[in-house]
């Protein structure tokens, strides 16, 4: 699953310390998520959508292994 | 219950896990009573430290809430409980077969058959412990 967040938070002006604040997960949690390596779960999906004002699909892009 | 409250009982806990270990280790030379003050110095010992640790972390909380706040973070935070759990799972499965391993190695140096048996006895029960847990996880979810 490839994801727009690191795109988005910089659009916004948001350093990866706040985020992860915000949302009250690790730095590396999104460092993790940014560069691909870690799919999360659907409730910090849904975290991330609401602090964004998006909808998932906007940040997160589903795509079909193989 | 209070900070207050807490920090006294916990004081209490210190000094009384003390007086056990002073006791126990005194009644230690008496013959009848070598069991007893083997088992009350082991409780003193947990006593003793629990409490310690317990009035360590209640006032590094006090000093440093940020720090404290943001290792509870790190401590429930998605990706680290995963990691931590794929981490105990290996753990396991590589334990399992160390048991395995070192029952046969007993067995190959002919050492005493209670212990090879206690060894597969281990490995089995890994199992079983295994199967129930799966069981359990598949019915609440």
């Amino acid at each position: 699953m490839k994801n727009r967040l690191e795109e988005i938070r910089k659009a916004r002006s948001i350093t990866q310390e706040e985020l992860a604040a915000a949302l009250e997960v690790s730095r590396q949690t999104i460092g993790s998520l940014e560069n691909g390596r870690y799919n999360p779960s659907i409730l910090l999906a849904f975290k991330i959508a609401q602090y964004f004002e998006m909808a998932i699909e906007d940040i997160f892009i589903y795509e079909e292994e193989g | 219950m209070n900070q207050k409250k807490k920090k006294l009982l916990l004081i209490l806990g210190i000094i009384a896990g003390l007086f056990l270990q002073f006791i126990s280790i005194y009644y230690s030379s008496t013959k009848d009573l070598r069991m007893a003050s083997g088992v009350g110095i082991a409780i003193a010992a947990l006593l003793f430290s629990a409490c310690l640790n317990k009035l360590c972390c209640m006032s590094r909380e006090k000093e440093f809430p940020e720090a404290v706040r943001q290792e509870e973070i790190e401590f429930h935070d998605e990706r680290n409980t995963q990691i931590r759990n794929r981490a105990k799972a290996r753990t396991s499965d590589i334990s399992r077969w160390i048991v395995i391993a070192l029952a046969y190695a007993n067995f190959l140096v002919r050492g005493a058959v209670w212990m090879t048996l206690a060894l597969i006895g281990v490995f089995i029960l890994m199992y079983i412990l295994d199967f129930c847990y799966t069981e359990k996880y598949q019915n609440e979810m």
